[in-house]
């Protein structure tokens, strides 16, 4: 008992596992032990978290009109008069 | 005043944008009584404030780009994120809430109401299914029927995605709109074969999947040789940790990480920013390129991703994580110009 020790190599693999509730009770004590002393993991974690935040904000949410307009061009001739 | 609601993914430990003075921010405790989680003290500040802050900025430009894109006055598109349970990717959320009549997109709301709004939470797969399969037969009926108006919803609503998924397969801006273009029709041509077995988006993406594969195979790559080949590779280069012999630091940073806390938000989400990591992306290997997309630039749920994928969580995790290992050096090496 006493409690699972980790160094930071390990947190570091663990990383995505923590964020994604995949570690067992024990290892996410574990991990969130050292994480609220180890400075550097810390900054680790928060870089991964700011990963996932940033990467949403990739999303361009427009359909590029040409394309639009391919579609539903495509889409009238499936409903045309040929239409299965 | 009546206000439009903007829903926006949230990390796991989740906010809940009051009506108070328009800004007041409340933490909400993680639900799930069968974990006790040890409140973490950051000595670098309030985690939630630093939290609360990123989501603002990024949830700021959501709202921008939401009402400049529906011509909507700024002041009149509220900000609202949904409770999450602890690790589960909150975005989510935001495709099981897009489907739901009562709290989509559109949808305009009393201030008063906004706190007794009851969201679907993850493991409330019921309720959400429910109202997705409503939504989702709705655009199917539509679609079987040759309403237009329907088809124009439904390309407008996961066109942008499915772009980005089939560039995820390494293919150009071009090839991704042949294969997007060639995935609609092939759905429109075996529309009377979806018997709702999974959901409309799963197939949707399954036969998307197909067509950028087929195309990537023909076209040439001239992006990153490595394939990701099956040996483990370390996360961090290991002289960033002392050996697992040294007497005293075994396995601990030799360096500093910084948080990027430090980094101010306009340099996070600025375009050259976020080029360096459309790069990185498109530099990764295919396998991991489109778990990443669907997970972290898309917002599906894990469930999702491997469903679509035909994944374990495990294998799916693995990818992930190495996805998101590489992209973090690279933008470490950019935003600290660190080799």
């Amino acid at each position: 008992m006493g409690g699972q020790q980790l160094n930071c190599r390990e947190v570091v693999d663990l990383v995505t596992e923590y964020l994604e509730g995949g570690l067992e009770v024990e290892e996410r004590l574990a991990f969130e032990r050292h994480v609220a002393v180890c400075p550097p993991c810390r900054g680790y974690l928060n870089q991964f978290r700011l990963i996932t935040r940033t990467a949403g904000a990739l999303r361009e949410d427009d359909v590029p009109e040409p394309l639009r307009e391919r579609l539903l061009e495509a889409f009238r001739d499936w409903t045309g008069p040929g239409r299965p | 005043m009546r206000r439009t609601l903007l829903l926006v993914p949230c990390a796991p430990r989740c906010l809940l944008a009051s009506e108070v003075d328009g800004a007041t921010m409340h933490e909400h405790a993680q639900p799930g009584a069968d974990r006790a989680s040890p409140a973490i003290e950051f000595s670098s500040g309030p985690p939630q404030i630093e939290e609360a802050l990123l989501n603002r900025v990024l949830g700021e430009l959501r709202v921008a780009q939401y009402a400049k894109r529906h011509a909507l006055s700024h002041r009149s598109v509220q900000l609202v994120q949904p409770l999450e349970g602890v690790g589960v990717a909150g975005r989510d959320a935001r495709e099981k809430l897009a489907a739901v009549d009562c709290f989509g997109f559109h949808t305009e709301v009393d201030p008063a109401d906004i706190s007794s709004l009851q969201w679907p939470r993850v493991g409330e797969r019921g309720v959400a299914a429910t109202r997705t399969d409503t939504a989702e037969s709705r655009l199917v009926r539509g679609l079987k029927a040759g309403d237009e108006s329907v088809f124009a919803e439904t390309v407008d609503r996961f066109t942008p995605s499915m772009l980005r998924v089939a560039r995820a397969y390494g293919l150009t801006r071009a090839g991704a709109e042949d294969a997007v273009q060639e995935a609609w029709i092939r759905v429109l041509s075996s529309l009377d074969r979806f018997e709702g077995r999974s959901s409309f988006r799963t197939w949707l993406f399954v036969i998307l999947g197909n067509c950028a594969r087929r195309r990537a195979a023909k076209e040439p790559r001239s992006v990153s040789l490595n394939s990701g080949g099956g040996a483990a590779e370390p996360a961090v280069a290991e002289s960033r940790f002392f050996a697992a012999d040294h007497p005293r630091w075994a396995g601990m940073w030799t360096t500093l990480v910084d948080s990027w806390d430090s980094i101010p938000e306009e340099r996070l989400l600025a375009e050259e920013t976020r080029n360096v990591l459309r790069e990185a992306i498109d530099a990764l290997p295919e396998r991991y390129t489109v778990v990443f997309v669907l997970r972290d630039v898309e917002g599906w749920s894990s469930e999702d991703v491997c469903a679509l994928l035909s994944l374990t969580p495990e294998n799916q995790r693995v990818l992930l994580h190495r996805a998101r290992t590489r992209i973090r050096a690279a933008l470490e090496e950019y935003l600290e110009g660190r080799h």
